[in-house]
């Protein structure tokens, strides 16, 4: 009887995630002494509290396969494996024997993502069939580099892997797609972002998945002096999405920035987990999420800002705000804040709250409809996200994105 | 213009209006006073279409139409107006945004042909002028920010982009300072015509100075127990509410 549940719960698909013939072997001997971590989390972890993997565990999974690497204008994952990439002045993009031969790769591959505690961290580095270098040169000013993660197959196990870095002085945006409307796969993505003296690095991570998709996110992003990171989602659609951003920040008078727009709906689920950890002082970090939910929907967000005993004249400011449309749609918030330093200025702001009723009638006292003042309002209640988007052009092609997406809310 | 009779309203199970009867005519402005929790508001609030109360009783008829059978965004397409008491602050929704969607409604409910952005932009200039509201506040999120009279002048300023055949005016004087209130009955003035009407719903006889009503009802207990011309406010003004009080303590 003992045994017979046991094996009940065991019989999930973590046997895929340590199978050893879709193993990137290179990867796994990064692994030093396979202390990596493949176990589940426990049902007690605070981390994956709100966040259940019942259905994880139980998706029937492939691994993706390896493709052959095409050139061409754009960078492509195409059902988890990297598919194209494309020669971009200033930027080097590299993959296989060329990115692992490269100082980037050797000094930082692997040295960020949590793959010693975290089941999901693990498994993408053991499974990336081919990883994608992103190296902006010193100088280099590039607004706009595009990534798309497509998928078109069903039940595929899905790793793809960036690395990026900016060279001193330089500045480097990028755009990824998440695309797989209706397709049923896990998609497992790892960033890992070293972001040098006096340099800059935005990521704009776009979602549109619809239906099926478990999708995880974990970026990790290092800053050294006098630098920026920014890292804004837009989970417009999504079934189930968790992210995991964290920022270590590893230099003086730098700035963390992570942000996000979530708008779950029809019993979605997103989780955001953020990690700003100040090691060191005169550095400022800056989070703004706003989501709103909708039909049987469930949102989460952990936001902790560690502040080292060093990391004096920190300033950190994190908000979360939430709309909720109905009565079974939910969030479990939490500002984490552990605070060593003792000249400091940390703060955070968590609303949950419904659309306010008196601004609505206000705008249909003025003749505008009831639908049409809703999205007024919840449009702007975005706003200040999509204004943390520095390219006018992707701002607004993910203004009509959001507001599309909120016109099909209520 | 507006025709109500016998119009009765809740708020919950708490009977505010009690039988309202009130004829409004093009061209006419009309005051109504009275104390604290008389129903001025209300009465307000019940024409522009606010949900939170119940009509129990009664008729309106606006334009030669059943008002109450409408909802909120007909009612103003058709040229209600209510000037609200406390005007509400809608944060990353711009003024200048707000009044372009309020104007393309009117337009589109009444078949005209949309405004340009060039005339639509002239006319923002021009009525902004007249209550003398800064440029800058267009462009502001909807009331955020602004101080208390200017919230009351970008009130005005709505009803002048607006142009409503009806409007009602809760309390637009309460808590402005003199010079304020000057600027927002002149403009109220300005946009008097033989076509449109104006009731002005007020605790203080003040704005009268400003804005001459040609009749002047007293509201108290849910009914209007008074009717007079302009002098009736200055009447009550020197005896204050008290003497409705007395004189209709039966109603209590």
């Amino acid at each position: 009887m003992m045994e017979n549940t046991s094996n009940t719960e065991t019989q999930d698909n973590i046997a895929l995630f340590d199978n050893g013939t879709s193993l990137n072997h290179a990867n796994v001997a990064l692994c030093k002494d396979n202390s990596y971590s493949l176990q589940w989390p426990n049902n007690k972890s605070e981390y994956w509290k709100y966040t259940k993997l019942n259905a994880i565990k139980k998706l029937v999974l492939k691994p993706s396969v390896a493709a052959t690497v095409q050139s061409g204008n754009a960078i492509y994952f195409t059902n988890g494996a990297l598919t194209q990439t494309s020669t971009i002045e200033n930027l080097d993009v590299l993959h296989g024997s060329a990115l692992e031969q490269s100082p980037v790769f050797t000094a930082n591959f692997g040295r960020l993502a949590p793959w010693k505690t975290d089941v999901f961290a693990a498994s993408n580095l053991l499974h990336a069939s081919q990883t994608l270098g992103l190296i902006a040169k010193k100088g280099a000013q590039l607004d706009e580099v595009k990534i798309a993660i497509n998928s078109n197959e069903d039940g595929l196990y899905e790793c793809p892997r960036l690395l990026i870095a900016t060279e001193v002085n330089s500045s480097l945006k990028i755009e990824i797609n998440i695309n797989g409307i209706g397709v049923k796969s896990l998609r497992n993505l790892a960033i890992e972002a070293f972001v040098a003296d006096n340099s800059q690095l935005e990521i704009n991570i776009i979602q549109e998945e619809g239906t099926e998709a478990y999708t995880i996110v974990q970026t990790d992003v290092e800053l050294k002096n006098d630098a920026l990171a920014k890292v804004n989602f837009f989970n417009i659609n999504t079934h189930w999405t968790r992210a995991n951003s964290n920022f270590y920040i590893d230099g003086k008078n730098s700035d963390a920035q992570v942000n996000g727009i979530y708008l779950p709906k029809t019993e979605q689920f997103i989780d955001h987990h953020t990690l700003v950890h100040h090691a060191l002082p005169h550095c400022t970090s800056h989070e703004l999420f706003r989501g709103i939910i909708a039909d049987n929907s469930k949102a989460v967000f952990n936001g902790k800002v560690l502040v080292s005993k060093d990391a004096q004249k920190t300033d950190a400011f994190q908000q979360n705000n939430n709309v909720i449309l109905d009565e079974n749609s939910g969030i479990n918030a939490k500002p984490e804040l552990e605070i060593y330093a003792d000249d400091v200025k940390c703060s955070h702001g968590c609303t949950i709250g419904q659309l306010d009723d008196i601004a609505i009638f206000y705008l249909r006292a003025r003749g505008i409809n009831i639908k049409k003042a809703r999205a007024m309002v919840l449009n702007a209640f975005c706003e200040d996200v999509l204004d943390l988007i520095s390219n006018e052009t992707l701002r607004e092609s993910v203004g009509e994105k959001v507001a599309q997406r909120l016109a099909e809310m209520h | 213009m507006i025709s109500i009779k016998n119009l009765k309203a809740n708020i919950g199970d708490k009977e505010i209006l009690r039988g309202i009867n009130l004829e409004v005519k093009a061209g006419e402005v009309h005051a109504i006073m009275g104390p604290n929790g008389s129903g001025k508001s209300t009465l307000a609030s019940v024409l522009a279409g606010k949900e939170d109360y119940e009509v129990t009783g009664g008729s309106v008829e606006f334009l030669g139409e059943d008002l109450l059978d409408l909802d909120v965004e007909t009612r103003a397409t058709k040229g209600l107006f209510l000037a609200f008491q406390y005007p509400v602050e809608i944060p990353g929704v711009s003024n200048i945004n707000f009044l372009k969607e309020a104007l393309r409604a009117k337009n589109e409910a009444n078949g005209d042909e949309p405004i340009s952005a060039k005339d639509f932009l002239k006319l923002v200039k021009e009525k902004s002028a007249l209550v003398e509201l800064p440029d800058k506040l267009a462009s502001r999120s909807v009331n955020q920010g602004f101080s208390g009279g200017e919230k009351k002048r970008n009130e005005i300023f709505q009803m002048a982009m607006l142009d409503p055949k009806l409007a009602i005016l809760d309390e637009t004087d309460s808590g402005l300072d003199i010079d304020a209130l000057r600027i927002v009955a002149n403009g109220v003035n300005a946009l008097k015509t033989k076509e449109n009407a104006t009731i002005v719903v007020t605790h203080y006889q003040r704005l009268l100075d400003y804005i001459v009503p040609d009749f002047v009802h007293v509201l108290y207990n849910g009914r209007i127990v008074k009717t007079g011309g302009k002098e009736l406010a200055l009447e009550l003004e020197a005896k204050g509410y008290d003497w409705i009080k007395n004189e209709n303590s039966e109603l209590v």
